[in-house]
């Protein structure tokens, strides 16, 4: 993780009495901040972590598998 | 973003902004136990006791624990794989996320689907306060017949005034207070449990009958199947906010399963057996009987302060998930309040119609819902690969890879339309009608992939090929 990432704090809106066009000049500043972290210049994002094969298996069996099971013991 | 006290319009700006803007990966807080317990929090709220009750008029305990199990499973388990993935990977907020999908105007059809839903809780839960107030004097005088709805329409309204008076004010100390909510109506459900065992055996909880005793057992099996598949399915509207706050993947999935699955199942259940054992649906009719008068009021009381606390959330989040959008962005947040509270104070009106329709109202939530979930695994994991062009989300000029046809993704907005089509086909919401198909298949799952089949082909057959919707990664 760069320095610049762990380091940034969110900067506040402005305050209640800035103009519409302050506000949202603000806003955009704050934004490309955020996205020249997520999205350098190869625009793709760093992916925070993978499924394996568990996660797929115990996918299958919350949607596919329980609820089989459940009606099928429900039923009988 | 210390502690200093802001007003309200400064709390509600700073949220919004903080809504909006994606969230840098060392922002993000919650491990996978943490978000395991918010997904507990919100899980067991006094709607579980609803949710319980209204199976118990279809099934009985054994066939409603099953149904109770397979419709939540399968419901959350769409619901979370269609938001939380790509919220969390991108940090980026549920519905402006969406613009991927139905375009950087075309998000208002999603959010306006939502904001149906939650209209149509907070009117379900003012409901429930009434009727909290109605047991609660029944337990001390003789109440007429004739005023019964009186009272419960004019708390309803009075409860749903006190959450705006309670918004003027910010939601941030009522929304601390909901933290107590979920502990209480634990230990409520330990103490049902417990009283109705010493009365009654299993042998004889597993003999009691459904309370709606003129339909087919298979037929009530699938209906309540289908309404809990509809109250899984309705996390979609808030699982893709809480999961970007999550730091891997895994404990942005995972706990949804836990807490809003295997969690509410538990609390559903217990409302099952509450409702076949005294016979009504209706949660605020267990209390007195089940802990006496002075208990059973206390119960109550604690069933309203759930139900504000529940309510002042849902409007917040409503009013906050508005406030997104372009035309409600400067406007003042008491305004928007209003503008949300309107038609849930209308529905209030018919406090007992829509009382008596919560299956209904879990019924809709699949119906629209679930075609929404079905999208958008489409959409996010087989033609885009799970790749989205984070700066082209915040673009609005026409060349935007997002545009589709002027801001709107019309292929999306059909598709969902054919899967509310095919809904309303197999199962009518209102009435329960239905037929052969249905009692197969149920409804929200034919929908979800109607419309998961109608969106991959027509985008395959129209959008990519007229260059529109930034699909670099289709083939």
């Amino acid at each position: 993780m760069s320095e610049e990432m762990t380091n940034s704090k969110p900067a506040p809106p402005p305050e209640k009495d800035a103009s519409r066009d302050q506000f949202d000049a603000a806003f955009q500043r704050e934004l490309e901040r955020r996205l020249s972290i997520l999205a350098p210049e190869d625009r793709d994002f760093r992916p925070i972590g993978e499924f394996n094969g568990i996660d797929y298996l115990l996918m299958f069996l919350f949607g596919v598998l329980i609820p089989i099971l459940a009606m099928t013991w429900g039923w009988r | 973003m210390g502690d200093e006290k802001l007003s309200i319009e400064e709390e509600i700006a700073r949220e919004s902004w903080n809504e909006v803007l994606p969230i840098l990966p060392h922002e993000r807080i919650w491990g996978f136990l943490d978000y395991t317990r918010i997904t507990i929090g919100l899980a067991i709220a006094t709607w579980v006791f609803l949710i319980g009750g209204i199976c118990a008029q279809f099934v009985d305990l054994k066939t409603g624990t099953a149904a109770i199990l397979a419709g939540n499973s399968v419901g959350v388990l769409f619901a979370a794989l269609s938001t939380a993935i790509a919220s969390n990977k991108y940090g980026i907020e549920q519905f402006t996320l969406l613009r991927s999908v139905f375009g950087y105007r075309g998000t208002l059809f999603p959010l306006t689907l939502s904001e149906i839903i939650w209209v149509g809780w907070t009117a379900i839960l003012m409901a429930m306060l009434g009727n909290v107030a109605l047991n609660i004097l029944r337990a001390v005088m003789e109440v007429p017949n004739a005023v019964e709805i009186w009272i419960t329409t004019s708390v309803a309204l009075l409860g749903l005034i006190f959450c705006w008076f309670v918004l003027r004010r910010g939601a941030k100390s009522i929304r601390e207070l909901s933290r107590f909510v979920a502990p209480g109506l634990g230990i409520m459900m330990i103490l049902m449990v417990v009283t109705i065992l010493r009365e009654l055996s299993v042998g004889e909880l597993l003999a009691l009958q459904p309370l709606d005793q003129t339909r087919d057992r298979w037929e009530g099996f699938i209906i309540a199947f289908e309404l809990n598949l509809g109250a899984g399915f309705g996390w979609w509207c808030f699982v893709g906010n809480l999961a970007r706050l999550s730091k891997t993947k895994r404990s942005a999935f995972w706990p949804n399963m836990i807490g809003l699955n295997l969690f509410a199942v538990i609390a559903s259940v217990v409302g099952l057996v509450a409702g076949l054992r005294f016979g009504t649906s209706d949660p605020t009719q267990w209390m007195v009987p089940l802990a006496g008068a002075g208990l059973g009021v206390t119960m109550l009381l604690f069933i309203a302060f759930g139900n504000i606390t529940a309510t002042v959330s849902t409007v917040y989040v409503a009013c906050v998930a508005l406030r997104q959008r372009t035309l409600f962005q400067h406007m003042r947040w008491m305004q928007l309040v209003t503008i949300f509270t309107v038609p849930c104070a209308m529905l209030t009106l018919f406090s007992g119609w829509v009382y008596s329709h919560f299956g209904t109202l879990l019924a809709i939530t699949g119906t629209l819902m679930s075609p929404l979930a079905g999208i958008w695994i489409v959409d996010f994991f087989v033609l885009r690969r799970q790749r989205i062009d984070v700066r082209e989300i915040f673009g609005t000029s026409p060349s935007n890879a997002y545009a589709f046809w002027r801001g709107v993704n019309l292929v999306a907005i059909a598709s969902v339309g054919l899967g509310v089509g095919t809904y309303f086909l197999l199962f009518d919401p209102f009435t329960f009608a239905n037929g052969r198909a249905f009692q197969s298949l149920s409804a929200s799952v034919p929908a979800m992939l109607v419309t998961m089949c109608a969106y991959y082909l027509l985008t395959r057959l129209f959008v990519i090929p007229s260059g529109r919707g930034g699909y670099v990664h289709a083939d």
